[in-house]
C-alpha cells in the first residue's frame, strides 16, 4: 500500500496526469461518503464578491453589471465541477474538466478579440485576457489540489477500515476458536451425571467450569491478560478436565511469582494447554501429564507447556525437529499473531516434538518487557 | 444368534461420567437389556465387541485408539454386525444422515425422551426378520461411514521392537507372518523365528496397515501375503493355512466373511 505513495512516473501521466488510484463503486460507498464541505462554497463566493467590489470602479460603466454577473455565474460553474470531482475523484474527470475550462477560456478570448460589438481597445483586451488566463490557472490548480487531497482522504479511510476489519476478524477468529462445543457439552454431560447421582464432583467441577467461563468469555475483548489471570483460567480448565478424565490426566503449574504481571495475549497459554489435552492426552490410551512452567532465563522469559501424550509423532513420524513457524492450527497462528502484536517480532512460539509428547514454548525477550 | 434370551449391549466412552450416565439411563428404560461391556476406549470397544458379540453398540465418537466411527466401520464388516448407535457431545451434522438409516445417534448428556425414541427404533429393528441387518444395509452404511471418516493417512510401517534378554530385536512388519495374543503378551511369528512383545494385539491393530494385516480371530492378526488358503471345515468353522508353515489358524465365525471366494 505504501508503494503507491512512492514517486514514480507512469507513461500515462504524460497523457492524462493526476492520481492513478481509481476507486470502485464499492470503495466509494465504504470510504467516500463524506459530504461536500459547504463552507467552501460560501468562502469562495464571498472572496469573489469582495474582489469584484474592489475592482468595480475600474470597470466601464457600460459592462460592469454584466461582468459581475458572468463572473459569479462562472464561479458557480467552477464550484459545481468541484463538487462533481468530490463525488467522482478520477483523473479522467479532472483532465476533462481542465480541458473544457481551457477551451472555454480560449473561446472567450477569441470572442473578445473578434466579436465586433465588443470593440475592445488594445489595452483593455490585454487586461481582460490576462485576468481570464490567471483565473483559469487558479481554477485548474484548485481542482488539482482538491482531487489529490480527496484521493488521499479516501485512501486513508480505506486503510483505516481495513485495519479495523482485520483486528475485528482476528478477535472473532480467536473467540470462535475458543468456544469449543465439545468441551462445553462433554463437561455438562459429566456434571449432569454427577448431579443425578449426587456425586461430590458435581459441585467442584461446576465451580471450576463457571470460573472458567466467566474468565474466558470476555477475554477476547481485552488487549492483554496478566500471566496471573491467564494461569487462573488455565487452572480452572485443568480442574474441569481432571474431573472428567480422572486418573488419565495429571498436571502441575510451576510459575515464578515475579512474572505474575507479565502481559500476554489473552488465551495464549490456554490454547497451548488445550492443544496438549486435545492432541496429546485425550487421544492417548493411557493418558498422561501436563506441566505448565513460567520462568526467567538470563535475558528471556520462558513459558512452557509440556505433555507426554501421543505427541506430534502421530501426525509426522519422521519430523522430530522443531516445527516450522507456519505449522499449527488456527489457535496457534492466532496466538503467534497476537504475541507479535504485543511483544514484537522477537517473541517466539515454537512446538517441539518429544518422545513421548510435545513441548510448546513461548520466549519473550526481557528488555522488551521492561521497555 | 442362538439361544440368547436377553438382548446384549456394549457402551463405549472414554470418560467415566457419560459412560455411567448412559448405563443408568439404559437400565431405567430397558431393564432387561444386558450391558455386557463398558469400554474405555476404541481399542477396548472393538475387542470387547469381539469377545461378547453384543447386539447393540453405543459408541462415543471421540475415543483414543480407534474412534467410534472406525469401530463402527470394523463392526459393519463382521458376519453378524451389531446395531450401532453413536453418542456424541456435539452434533456433527453429517450424523443426521444416519438417523433414517441403519445407525442412530444420541447427544450427551443423554436425554431420556430421545433415548426412548432411539430404543423403540432399535427394538423394532431387532424384532424384524434377520434379513434386514448385514447384507441389505451393508454397502450403504459403509459408504456413509467412509464419508464421515477422515481420509486414512498411509501408516508408516514402524519396525516391531521385541526384547530378547538384553537384546532388542527389530522386526519389519512385512516379515511378520502372524501375531497371536498370549496372555499379557503378543507372540510375533516372523520369517526369522518367534518373539514376544508387550503391546497388546488390539493396540497393534491401530498401528499396522489394515490392508496387509487381517484380523481373523479376536486373538490372531495375519499377514495376508502369507495366507495360502482358507479351508471350510463345517458350517461354523474355518481354518487358514500359511505359506511354508505347518500350523493352521482358526478363523472365527465373525471374520469368515473375509474369505468369500470369487
Amino acid at each position: 500500500m505504501t508503494q503507491d505513495n512512492k514517486f514514480s512516473l507512469h507513461w500515462s501521466q504524460w497523457v492524462c496526469p493526476g492520481p492513478r488510484r481509481k476507486f470502485s463503486a464499492d470503495e466509494m460507498a465504504r470510504a467516500g461518503q463524506q459530504p461536500w464541505p459547504k463552507a467552501i462554497d460560501g468562502y469562495v463566493m464571498s472572496n469573489v464578491v469582495v474582489l469584484l467590489a474592489i475592482n468595480y470602479v475600474e470597470m466601464s460603466r457600460h459592462w460592469a453589471v454584466l461582468i459581475c454577473l458572468s463572473v459569479l455565474a462562472a464561479n458557480y460553474a467552477v464550484l459545481a465541477v468541484a463538487r462533481h470531482l468530490w463525488r467522482a475523484p478520477t483523473r479522467l474527470n479532472l483532465n476533462l474538466s481542465t480541458l473544457v475550462l481551457a477551451l472555454v477560456t480560449i473561446g472567450l478570448e477569441l470572442l473578445f478579440k473578434f466579436w465586433p460589438p465588443l470593440q475592445l481597445e488594445q489595452k483593455a483586451l490585454l487586461v481582460t485576457s490576462a485576468a481570464m488566463l490567471g483565473g483559469m490557472v487558479m481554477v485548474a490548480l484548485a481542482w488539482w489540489f482538491l482531487i489529490i487531497l480527496r484521493v488521499q482522504q479516501i485512501e486513508a479511510r480505506l486503510r483505516e477500515l481495513d485495519e479495523q476489519a482485520r483486528s475485528v476478524q482476528l478477535a472473532r477468529r480467536l473467540a470462535t476458536a475458543q468456544i469449543q462445543p465439545h468441551f462445553l457439552f462433554n463437561t455438562l454431560a459429566s456434571v449432569q451425571h454427577w448431579v443425578d447421582t449426587q456425586d461430590a464432583r458435581a459441585g467442584s467441577t461446576l465451580r471450576a467450569f463457571t470460573a472458567y467461563l466467566r474468565a474466558t468469555l470476555p477475554m477476547f475483548e481485552r488487549e492483554a491478560l496478566s500471566l496471573d489471570e491467564e494461569l487462573q483460567i488455565v487452572r480452572n480448565y485443568l480442574l474441569v478436565m481432571q474431573a472428567r478424565l480422572g486418573s488419565r490426566l495429571s498436571w502441575t503449574i510451576d510459575a515464578d511469582p515475579a512474572l505474575a504481571q507479565l502481559q500476554l495475549p489473552p488465551g495464549l497459554l490456554l490454547t497451548l494447554v488445550e492443544n496438549a489435552i486435545g492432541h496429546g492426552i485425550e487421544p492417548s490410551l493411557r493418558g498422561g501429564s501436563i506441566v505448565v512452567r513460567a520462568q526467567q532465563a538470563c535475558d528471556l522469559l520462558r513459558l512452557e507447556v509440556q505433555d507426554d501424550g501421543v505427541g506430534l509423532s502421530c501426525t509426522a513420524d519422521s519430523a522430530p525437529a522443531a516445527s516450522p513457524p507456519g505449522t499449527g492450527g488456527v489457535g496457534l497462528s492466532n496466538a503467534r499473531a497476537r504475541l507479535a502484536q504485543l511483544h514484537g517480532a522477537a517473541a517466539r512460539l515454537s512446538l517441539l516434538a518429544q518422545t513421548p509428547g510435545c513441548l510448546a514454548c513461548v520466549e519473550i525477550p526481557k528488555a522488551k518487557e521492561h521497555a | 444368534m442362538s439361544a440368547k434370551t436377553r438382548i446384549t449391549a456394549l457402551i463405549a466412552d472414554d470418560e467415566e461420567a457419560p459412560r455411567e450416565q448412559l448405563r443408568a439411563a439404559l437400565q431405567r428404560q430397558w431393564p432387561e437389556l444386558q450391558i455386557v461391556a463398558a469400554s474405555e476406549n476404541g481399542v477396548d470397544a472393538w475387542d470387547d465387541a469381539l469377545a461378547h458379540e453384543p447386539q447393540l453398540c453405543f459408541l462415543d465418537i471421540r475415543m483414543p485408539g480407534l474412534s467410534g466411527l472406525e469401530v463402527a466401520r470394523r463392526l459393519a464388516e463382521l458376519a453378524e454386525p451389531p446395531q450401532v448407535v453413536f453418542v456424541t457431545a456435539y452434533g456433527d451434522h453429517a450424523l443426521q444422515a444416519f438417523e433414517a438409516g441403519a445407525i442412530d445417534y444420541l447427544m450427551k448428556p443423554v436425554d431420556e425422551a430421545r433415548l426412548a425414541q432411539c430404543l423403540a427404533k432399535l427394538r423394532a429393528r431387532l424384532a424384524a426378520p434377520s434379513a434386514a441387518p448385514g447384507q441389505s444395509q451393508g454397502p450403504d452404511l459403509q459408504a456413509l461411514l467412509q464419508q464421515l471418516l477422515p481420509q486414512a493417512k498411509p501408516r508408516q510401517a514402524r519396525p516391531i521392537q521385541a526384547s530378547l534378554g538384553r537384546e532388542i530385536k527389530l522386526i519389519a512388519p512385512e516379515e511378520v507372518i502372524y501375531f497371536e495374543s498370549d496372555n499379557r503378551y503378543t507372540r510375533v511369528i516372523h520369517q526369522g523365528g518367534e518373539a514376544l512383545i508387550r503391546t497388546p494385539l488390539k493396540e497393534l491393530l491401530t498401528q499396522l496397515d489394515e490392508a496387509q494385516f487381517w484380523q481373523v480371530h479376536r486373538s490372531v492378526l495375519v499377514n495376508s501375503r502369507c495366507i495360502a488358503s482358507a479351508l471350510r471345515i463345517d458350517e461354523n468353522s474355518m481354518v487358514i493355512t500359511l505359506r511354508g508353515r505347518e500350523e493352521k489358524l482358526p478363523v472365527s465365525r465373525q471374520f469368515q466373511g473375509l474369505f468369500k471366494g470369487q
